[in-house]
């Protein structure tokens, strides 16, 4: 079996049997990432093999195997983004401050409870269901790190608009949720990991 | 600056991981479709098999050329009749140059060293005077004619350019000082003529560089002056006699030698491999016991010692002889034996029977003997096609467990083989062999021989 560095250094060469290991090995992980940046199955192959394509043909900017995970995830998200960008509308919530996410914080008994595999379908679903504009910058901000301005400049918006963004996103979640019947009231007995 | 969290973002940073998802089984076919093609990986171990194939081949092929064949190439008889030959084309030219000598030295050409007949009659003033470095000088400084040119030839060339010579002394004789106070040009450009026969009749040569035998210095002084200047640049072969005593010979018993007939070249009995092969011989292996000492209940191989296995690599040569081929190669066989047996001692013990009699016993020493194989072996078989792709096999292995004595494994096989493609054949070879190990137990209780059932499985690379 090859290891990881021998895999990297086969895709290096463009050897295709290290490029399908490669994709067998990762495209869980990869195809994950996808998922959650695409609101249907569909887009989200469309973005996987997009991106998969580009890394392969690109791969020779990477310098070292372990940071190849983190700069596929760039280019995952950077496809995503391309793939959504004449799509998205970012005007469908207001500018809203820092302090107004501070509420959030105060609803955690429903969230100490969301820690099944399980619970992550519901996410997923929750996730799929978000607006574009909001579904990116959630992903960006929380799933891979961005900040506000980072995210405003890649995605060429004002950086209120991804703070509005982002609210808007944790928001729709946490209504989802609820509705969903993950409550105080009516909580749903996980069993932890 | 740490960005504000709330338990939504912990809850998706601390589950990533978890957001996995399989895609669909073809998409890996669309997204290889849009790749650019494949370059192959040659990997270093497929190099150094091919590397030491080639060479185990190229060993054998070069052995079995010079050791198994008589070819021989007669290539100092070609040279010989070469240069006979260079020195029969030469000659000739030699007797023209000869011939026109006087009439050039006459017309006053300016070179009066570059006189062939002048060369003629010193080559035959130093063949008697062994004064070669003038003869060597003419040799560098003339060409074709100076290095070829046939001593008997010569030598008649010079006789002639003597009586020539002495015509012309014998005319300057008559002309006495006129001649050289009207045309003292012709004196300083045709001198050669006159001082080699001045020379020639002194019986000897004048020699500017390496005087040895001057005669009379101070008749041909002016000469000598001329022919210092001229050969002063060659003075550096002034003190190696030797080039001029390994000067080409003029050797007439090799003219006189039969004409040189082109040796027909042997064909060679092995011709350049026709194959490379590498095999996998597993192997079960019955031990026969040439004991040297009285052994009771002989137990081998178990604790699984009765498997082994061998690997080969080596070539495959094709032979003049109809329908036979001959495989040599390298083979590493291992195994491992293990022995349980009971040697007499010697020694009785007196037990008490049922009748309330005694009555004695053998007392066995009861030993084990464990070992580990590891064989290198030179393999050579004949194999015999009886039908396409149908070979038997006859053969043998000489080899050494390294450390330890000699094996010897007489082997007959048949095997089968399938084409793959136009370059690689699989085969399958059922096989018998007798091995015959020289290595004896520890103790010197029996010797290793082996009954050995294999299949071998191989590729065989054209």
């Amino acid at each position: 079996m090859l290891t990881d560095e021998e895999v990297f250094r086969g895709c290096l060469k463009n050897d295709r049997k290290a490029q399908a290991t490669f994709y067998q090995r990762y495209k869980s992980r990869f195809f994950g990432v996808c998922w959650r940046y695409a609101n249907n199955k569909e887009d989200a192959e469309d973005i996987f093999q997009e991106a998969l394509i580009k890394v392969f043909k690109h791969i020779k900017e990477v310098r070292d195997a372990k940071d190849l995970s983190a700069w596929v995830r760039r280019i995952i998200v950077n496809t995503a983004i391309n793939h959504y960008r004449k799509k998205v509308t970012f005007d469908d919530v207001e500018n809203l401050s820092d302090e107004v996410l501070l509420p959030f914080d105060t609803h955690d008994e429903i969230l100490n409870q969301l820690t099944s595999k399980e619970l992550m379908e519901v996410l997923n679903t929750v996730l799929a269901e978000l607006p574009n504009g909001a579904r990116i910058v959630f992903n960006m901000y929380v799933m891979e790190g961005y900040t506000h301005p980072e995210i405003a400049a890649q995605l060429q918006i004002a950086e209120g608009t991804s703070k509005s963004q982002l609210f808007f996103a944790k928001k729709y979640i946490q209504e989802k949720l609820k509705k969903k019947g993950f409550n105080v009231m009516n909580s749903v007995k996980m069993n932890h990991i | 600056m740490n960005k504000p969290k709330d338990k939504i973002e912990e809850l998706f940073q601390n589950h990533s991981d978890d957001f996995d998802r399989m895609p669909d089984d073809s998409l890996w076919d669309n997204i290889e479709a849009h790749l650019p093609p494949a370059t192959p990986v040659y990997r270093l171990w497929r190099w150094g098999l091919a590397a030491a194939l080639l060479l185990f081949s190229l060993v054998g092929y070069v052995a079995y050329e010079f050791y198994g064949t008589n070819q021989q190439t007669d290539l100092a008889g070609k040279k010989e009749n070469t240069s006979k030959r260079n020195a029969d084309s030469e000659n000739q030219e030699a007797q023209k140059s000869t011939k026109n000598e006087p009439e050039k030295a006459n017309e006053g050409l300016g070179r009066d060293y570059t006189s062939q007949a002048e060369t003629a009659a010193l080559r035959a003033g130093n063949d008697k005077n062994k004064t070669s470095d003038y003869a060597g000088v003419e040799e560098k400084e003339k060409t074709s004619i100076a290095s070829t040119v046939n001593k008997q030839k010569l030598n008649k060339a010079s006789n002639k350019l003597n009586s020539t010579n002495e015509a012309v002394v014998a005319q300057n004789t008559q002309r006495g000082t006129k001649q050289k106070t009207d045309k003292p040009q012709i004196s300083s450009n045709g001198t050669s003529a006159n001082q080699i026969a001045v020379e020639n009749s002194d019986n000897s040569t004048h020699i500017p560089l390496n005087t040895t035998e001057t005669s009379d210095k101070e008749a041909v002084e002016p000469t000598q002056t001329e022919e210092n200047k001229r050969l002063s640049g060659l003075s550096s072969l002034a003190g190696h006699p030797a080039v001029f005593d390994n000067e080409i010979a003029f050797n007439t018993a090799i003219a006189s030698e039969p004409e040189y007939k082109p040796e027909e070249k042997k064909e060679s009995f092995f011709k350049a491999p026709s194959e490379l092969y590498v095999s996998l011989t597993p192997s079960l292996n019955y031990y026969r016991v040439i004991s040297t000492m009285p052994i009771n209940q002989f137990n081998a191989a178990n604790n699984g010692g009765r498997v082994g296995w061998a690997v080969q690599a080596g070539a495959v040569y094709p032979l003049k002889i109809r329908r036979m081929n001959y495989r040599v190669g390298l083979s590493y066989f291992s195994t491992q034996s293990n022995f349980k047996y009971n040697v007499f001692t010697g020694r009785q013990q007196t037990i008490r029977l049922d009748n309330n009699t005694f009555g004695y016993v053998n007392i066995d020493d009861s030993r084990t003997e464990s070992k580990r194989w590891h064989v290198l072996e030179i393999q050579n078989d004949l194999m015999y096609k009886i039908r396409p792709m149908h070979d038997l096999i006859l053969g043998f292995k000489a080899g050494s467990s390294f450390s330890e004595k000699p094996v010897f494994d007489a082997y007959t096989g048949y095997r089968l083989s399938k084409q793959v493609n136009h370059r690689q054949i699989f085969w399958i070879e059922a096989a018998y062999a007798y091995a015959i190990n020289g290595q004896q137990s520890s103790r010197n209780a029996f010797s290793y021989h082996m009954d050995k059932y294999s299949l071998r499985i191989g590729v065989n690379f054209r």
